[in-house]
């Protein structure tokens, strides 16, 4: 396990080499942040249970796994993981100062298999750092779902190294109770021939801060950041999305569909893809949609693209807010079938296609299901 | 036996010049098992009596009835018309991403039935009533209108209409963009609408095309937001042939 992540080591030393970022692992490289600053002016610091300030862990981290067979993980201590994830902020530099227990987990070279690997962090009332390591050797193929249930405060990383030719599809699902807040930086690494497809889902918890961010290891390599949110009266949730687009002929397609309803709801989505000078070839797309199910409701938008070659295959980027639109409402009433309903049906298409792509029977109902739940509840 | 009376309506909409009065008291009875033939140029405001009977919130009804078999359909939410019996198919059917054709029949079913459709009954029904459309039952997990072409669209139309089974359906230019064939297949599904379930067919029209196929027992023409004339199929001959100008003077001399 060690080579392996001595390998990751040298991957993510660059993830953030842009001059307007520090990344680091010591809090200390980061002030505390105050909510203007361009990285926090929407979270709500004041809500965030002094992660960002001084918050200690008295909780352990709590994590259960149930792998596929054949998918090996250990829960390790600081002393044994030789991890040097470069945070972005100051809660990931917490996080990653402060974790005790880490899950790594391994994923063999040629690996394949139909089952599915769920982890599952159910969070203790007060406050938990933790991280996980996902190594998906060379050829390997497997799905991982990093589910988070319970009550509490928390910071936890992932970093996702997807070495040449393996896919991942990795999915995270925040269905949190009402006043818990996460905070999680999760890095995506993806080398030669590579692919993770990536999914967050975020249905629960009063603040959710979630920053997604790729890097390429090896040429060809694609990734998919697709989310789902819905945020509900007085709920927070914030996505911050990186593509570093490092290496020659890669993909990335980031696809991100939101929801907010009631007062003081509010989701942000910030996409950012960077094409840097040596990434000819490149091939990205990112698009925000979001509706806003009534005035209370508030989503705040921001597509960035950067590119700095000459020589890219298709870039594009797009964000569209709207609300629900009469005409389908009153197509769907004029065949009987009532508002709220309508309206229902309207929400579940507007978010169906993003768990169409995903193939595994059991995991889309479970996710349809959590979502349609969800849906409902926006609606009492 | 049911019946759709519409007594002077006038219907407003507010546009960017203020609020503009489109329908100038319309006086129309529907009954059970009859055609009705609405025919009028472009503008007259026949998409506008659709609509408001059906009750798309854009349009305002300034004053007028519309009662079905005695009821106050105007007092009814969009949901409650249909349940009373009303089926309104529209000229543009809006696309709904991510509902599949199937998922929006059950649920529409399921509201106007009271209860779901047994599912194996219920795939028979579907397949049975797509079939006698022409419509594949590929179809059915396709998202609503989604991709659809014009032709298809109407089909689409008209497969809810044979499989709602309403008392009184306005069909809002439905034969408009299809070929001779899909007209056919669309005006055949009308008809056995009819005679089946002895729907009363309010057929909006603006070409006396369909008139071929679907045989109208009334005509009346639309100018100006009224109906300004009332016959048999005579009448749709006469239009056939010259056309609106003989009633739009009529009405601009008024």
């Amino acid at each position: 396990m060690s080579s392996a992540i001595q390998e990751k080591e040298i991957l993510f030393k660059s993830i953030d080499a842009r001059p307007d970022f520090i990344a680091s692992s010591n809090p200390d490289d980061f002030l505390v942040p105050n909510g203007r600053e361009e990285q926090w002016r929407y979270t709500p610091l004041k809500r965030v249970g002094k992660l960002h300030d001084d918050a200690k862990s008295d909780q352990e981290i709590n994590y259960e796994v149930n792998a596929a067979t054949g998918v090996k993980y250990s829960i390790l201590t600081k002393s044994e993981v030789a991890t040097k994830f470069l945070a972005t902020d100051r809660i990931g530099a917490r996080t990653e100062s402060l974790w005790n227990k880490a899950l790594v987990i391994d994923i063999p070279q040629d690996f394949s298999s139909k089952d599915l690997t769920w982890i599952k962090i159910s969070l203790n009332s007060g406050v938990q750092y933790g991280h996980i390591i996902v190594n998906a050797q060379a050829q390997s193929s497997a799905t991982i779902i990093l589910e988070h249930v319970g009550d509490g405060i928390a910071g936890v990383n992932c970093e996702v190294v997807a070495h040449p030719h393996s896919n991942i599809d990795f999915i995270t699902v925040y269905d949190l109770e009402r006043k818990a807040v996460l905070v999680s930086e999760h890095h995506f690494v993806i080398d030669k021939d590579a692919h993770i497809r990536s999914l967050v889902v975020q249905l629960g918890g009063d603040v959710l801060r979630y920053i997604p961010r790729a890097k390429f290891s090896g040429n060809h390599g694609s990734v998919e950041l697709l989310g789902v949110f819905l945020a509900t009266q007085g709920q927070f949730f914030e996505n911050r999305v990186f593509v570093d687009h490092n290496m020659k002929d890669c993909k990335s397609n980031v696809l991100y569909r939101g929801g907010a309803q009631g007062k003081g709801s509010h989701t942000v989505w910030v996409g950012d893809v960077l094409i840097r000078k040596n990434a000819t070839g490149t091939n990205t797309y990112e698009m925000n949609r979001n509706l806003l199910l009534d005035d209370g409701a508030r989503a705040d938008s921001v597509p960035n693209l950067e590119i700095e070659t000459g020589e890219v295959e298709k870039a594009g980027h797009a964000s569209v807010t709207g609300r629900l639109d009469d005409d389908q409402l009153f197509y769907l009433m004029s065949r009987g079938i009532d508002e709220p309903t309508a309206r229902q049906l309207v929400i579940e298409g507007f978010f169906a296609g993003i768990f169409g792509e995903f193939t595994h029977p059991e995991l889309k109902e479970k996710l349809s299901a959590r979502l349609n739940a969800a849906i409902e509840r926006a609606h009492q | 036996m049911s019946e759709l009376i519409i007594k002077d309506l006038h219907v407003t909409v507010e546009t960017d010049d203020g609020i503009k009065e489109i329908l100038r008291g319309v006086d129309l009875t529907i009954t059970s098992g009859q055609t009705h033939a609405i025919m009028g140029p472009n503008g007259s405001g026949k998409s506008t009596l659709a609509y408001a009977v059906a009750g798309h919130p854009k349009y305002t009804i300034a004053s007028g009835s519309v009662t079905l078999d005695g009821a106050d359909v105007l007092d009814m939410k969009v949901d409650e018309r249909a349940k009373a019996g009303l089926f309104l198919a529209m000229q543009y059917p809006v696309e709904i991403p991510g509902v599949s054709v199937s998922n929006f029949l059950r649920s529409s079913l399921t509201a106007l039935r009271g209860e779901a459709p047994k599912l194996r009954e219920w795939i028979k029904e579907m397949n049975g009533a797509m079939k006698e459309i022409g419509m594949d039952q590929a179809f059915s997990e396709r998202n609503v209108n989604e991709g659809f072409s014009g032709g298809e669209k109407k089909r689409h139309e008209i497969l809810q209409l044979e499989l709602m089974k309403p008392k009184i359906a306005i069909l809002d230019e439905t034969d408009s963009g299809l070929d001779v064939d899909a007209l056919r297949i669309v005006s055949e599904g009308i008809n056995r609408t009819v005679t089946k379930n002895n729907t009363g067919v309010l057929l909006i029209t603006h070409y006396t095309r369909i008139l071929r196929y679907v045989k109208p027992d009334k005509v009346s023409v639309f100018v100006d937001g009224r109906v300004v004339a009332t016959g048999g199929q005579e009448l749709a001959e006469e239009l056939e042939a010259n056309g609106y100008v003989k009633f739009s003077k009529a009405t601009a001399g008024a």
